[in-house]
């Protein structure tokens, strides 16, 4: 079996080279986008109750309905290829990370923010000073939560011609090949264990001792 | 929306029709939770009770968690090919780290006063458990059923990869020779199977925390 | 017989260096209030603790009617005395109806309409509207509430003793004075025998027949609460208890221990001076002389007259009270 899937990996005509960067490009290009947007999202309905209440409860929503059919239900609109996937992709990666933001910031004690105001630091100041350090190990499990759901989502979106080693996994199934279906889910395997191990770490970096405990399990993947 | 609205797609006679796949994909469902819910309670009463075993448990099942379901098929076809295990054990699998975490998390995050007030009162440990954990740690516990049922909806789709069927048929069948109504159907069909189930397990969780803050539990 | 009795009982915790309750022997007779005073760490919620056996005791005995309880089933034992903590502990998913039942439910042996009918009774002697608040969760409910619901649970088994660990504690100053007088008005007609862990001596004042003064682990006096006052073991119970505290002698004494008996005989009533009952304390009595501007008072027991109180009889008592202080102290036990 090692040596089935080493003569595949080998086989130039399976661009395994390329077909790892494809699919690394697009978990990290989810990622970022995901992260950064969700953040930005989060600060932003935090200072609006009624933005908050419709983002809580379409993130909610979101969790709820399974990724496949979330990714088919972008097809229509977005077509087939790398951008409408790495578009889903940033869509599902979105809502773990401004809830937590947003329920980050929220639980802040409102003394802190009345300190802040007190010393005469400008709304900015409070926010990269005071609230971003706070709400740090909070947005970090959000994002940890993100990042493993986009890499286990992002071979389903071969499906839908995004490429990576998704194409080997649904190539593999409509043909039956059983060497190549294992020669996608491997590296897909190892990539999102690393990912989990090297969030769960960044996590417990930015958390000071016994500070916090947060971490959601809510959200429903595939 | 074609293809949701045809009549066609409903004869019963048609193994492939709509209603078919719809009870095949509750059908596999609702296997893969009542064998999750016969090995997670066990081992979460276990885990509740003996705190050493609890951080092993749940490092198995966060590994297990995290590699990717359809990586996790695809092992299994290697060994078990296309048959029914193949698609139920990844969802067991999958279902544990929840069931199990939200089990020992809804006994053990009993206020301490309360099981003090019970046996003060001369509660046996059986009468503790049936009249004071367990109506507690019930809202938690549904909880993670809830989560756990909704996810497994999503997942059980890969069921139709290994010729098992259900609601992902309509998708990955149809996916390959684009046919973009069908594919949408069965989008259409599992989110609103997935979000009615949500609400149904929530109203339940609503109810069984009866007497306390309706929502506290999530 | 004393209806509770510990003797020589005594915790000590692994690792702990001294014990936290010390071979503790005293009697609680049969209908009385004891009230366990001290500071905190001094034993008193432990030593209470080991009445129901929430505690194990490592040394001594404990005796409920006449039986060791260490040699009882303590689920047997916990189903026949009524406990209420401080924090009251109503179960927050039963209905307050159901969390008064259930001690009837896991003791067994009740018939359901009677059941029902015991809970609207408990519920009226606590001073709960039954249609009110039968179908009701706690947190629908105020602490001062709460807490009479926490009483009327532990009443439920009618059981003859009750513990109590400063069951008031948490509430407000004027929650917890009327609190103090519904336990008196209940007591006086359910007449248990009750242990109430207390660390405010007005309170174990208030509600004591007896008090058990405790400090680190020892029992250091037990008495009436005047006993206490006029004849305080040590500089410790003196000042625990305020013994220098005139106002707290005038309030407590009774007004019988100024009865002037030599100018009972030189004294003629003539139908003005005031009476004041035989039950009212020595500050009753000179709050009623200063008001009525009157030399005496009359101290009336019903129709009898048993002779007049001055304002110099009670300052002859207070000020023979504080010298006897420190000549005979009364009953100490492991002092």
């Amino acid at each position: 079996m090692i040596n089935d899937l080493w003569a595949f990996y080998s086989d130039p005509a399976n661009h395994f080279a390329s077909t790892s960067l494809a699919f690394l490009n697009l978990c990290l290009v989810a990622i970022v986008a995901a992260v950064a947007i969700g953040i930005l999202l989060g600060f932003a309905v935090s200072r609006n109750s009624i933005l908050a209440f419709v983002a809580i409860n379409a993130s909610g929503l979101m969790r709820a309905i399974p990724v496949i059919a979330f990714l088919i239900a972008v097809l229509p609109y977005l077509g087939v290829g790398f951008t409408p996937a790495v578009t889903a992709l940033i869509i599902l990666g979105i809502p773990p990370v401004l809830l937590n933001t947003y329920t980050g910031l929220r639980d802040i004690d409102g003394s802190i923010v009345d300190a802040a105001k007190g010393m005469g630091m400008t709304g900015w100041q409070i926010i990269t000073r005071v609230q971003f350090p706070l709400v740090l190990p909070i947005v970090a499990a959000g994002v940890r939560t993100a990042a493993i759901q986009i890499v286990a989502t992002a071979p389903l979106a071969a499906f839908i011609g995004a490429g990576g080693y998704g194409d080997y996994i649904v190539d593999g199934f409509y043909t039956l090949h059983t060497v190549e279906i294992l020669a996608g889910a491997l590296p897909v395997s190892i990539i999102a264990l690393l990912v989990e191990g090297g969030m769960s770490g960044l996590e417990r970096l930015l958390t000071p001792a016994g500070l916090y405990k947060s971490r959601s399990l809510e959200t429903a993947r595939v | 929306m074609q293809y949701l609205l045809s009549p066609y797609n409903y004869d019963l006679s048609d193994p492939e029709s709509i209603p078919n796949l719809f009870f095949q994909h509750l059908w596999l469902v609702g296997l893969t939770m009542l064998i999750s819910l016969i090995i997670a309670i066990p081992l979460g009463l276990l885990a509740a009770r003996y705190k050493g075993l609890y951080t092993p448990l749940i490092a198995v099942a966060d590994v297990l968690y995290t590699i990717p379901s359809i990586a996790m098929v695809a092992f299994l076809i290697a060994f078990t090919g296309l048959q029914l295990p193949t698609v139920l054990i990844p969802l067991i699998l999958y279902t544990q780290l929840v069931l199990i975490r939200n089990i020992v998390a809804g006994i053990n995050n009993i206020d301490p006063l309360l099981l003090e007030v019970g046996k003060g009162m001369g509660m046996n440990s059986f009468q503790l458990f049936l009249r004071v954990r367990l109506p507690l740690a019930l809202p938690t516990i549904v909880a993670g059923i809830r989560i756990a049922t909704v996810t497994t909806i999503g997942i059980a789709s890969l069921a139709s990869l290994v010729a098992q069927g259900g609601l992902g048929d309509l998708i990955f069948k149809n996916i390959a020779n684009g046919q973009l109504d069908a594919v949408v159907a069965g989008a259409i069909l599992l989110a609103a199977l997935a979000v009615i189930v949500d609400l149904l397990l929530l109203g339940l969780q609503v109810a069984l925390n009866r007497g306390r803050n309706a929502f506290a539990v999530s | 017989m004393a209806k509770i009795a510990f003797v020589e009982a005594s915790k000590q915790y692994k690792g702990a260096s001294s014990p936290a309750v010390n071979a503790v022997t005293f009697d609680v007779p049969e209908g009385a209030i004891c009230m366990l005073l001290g500071t905190s760490g001094s034993g008193k919620t432990t030593l209470l603790r080991m009445a129901n056996r929430l505690i194990e005791p490592t040394g001594g005995a404990i005796f409920i009617d006449g039986t060791n309880i260490l040699e009882e089933n303590p689920i047997q034992l916990r189903r026949r005395i009524g406990y209420v903590i401080q924090q009251v502990g109503l179960f927050p998913h039963m209905t307050i109806a159901e969390n008064i039942r259930v001690t009837a439910e896991i003791a067994g042996g009740w018939e359901r309409n009677a059941l029902n009918q015991r809970v609207d009774e408990l519920l009226e002697l606590v001073g709960l509207s039954p249609t009110e608040y039968r179908k009701r969760y706690p947190r629908q409910l105020s602490g001062g509430q709460q807490q009479r619901v926490g009483l009327a649970r532990a009443l439920a088994t009618d059981p003859t003793i009750m513990l109590m660990d400063e069951p008031f504690g948490a509430l407000d100053a004027i929650t917890r004075a009327r609190m103090q007088d519904e336990l008196l008005r209940i007591q006086r007609g359910v007449r248990k025998t009750v242990l109430f862990v207390s660390h405010d001596v007005d309170e174990a004042f208030k509600l004591g027949d007896q008090i058990a003064v405790l400090n680190e682990g020892r029992l250091i006096q037990t008495g009436s609460p005047i006993e206490l006052l006029t004849r305080p073991a040590n500089d410790f119970v003196r000042q625990l208890v305020g013994a220098d505290n005139t106002l707290r002698q005038l309030q407590y004494q009774p007004v019988t221990a100024a009865l002037d008996h030599d100018a009972a005989l030189t004294m003629e009533d003539n139908g003005e001076t005031p009476t004041c009952d035989v039950h009212a304390s020595l500050l009753d009595a000179m709050l009623l002389l200063l008001q009525t501007r009157s030399p005496a008072l009359t101290i009336v027991d019903g129709t009898t007259a048993l002779g007049p109180v001055t304002l110099a009889s009670i300052n002859r008592e207070i000020t023979a009270a504080r010298n006897n202080q420190t000549e005979q102290p009364a009953s100490i036990t492991n002092a």
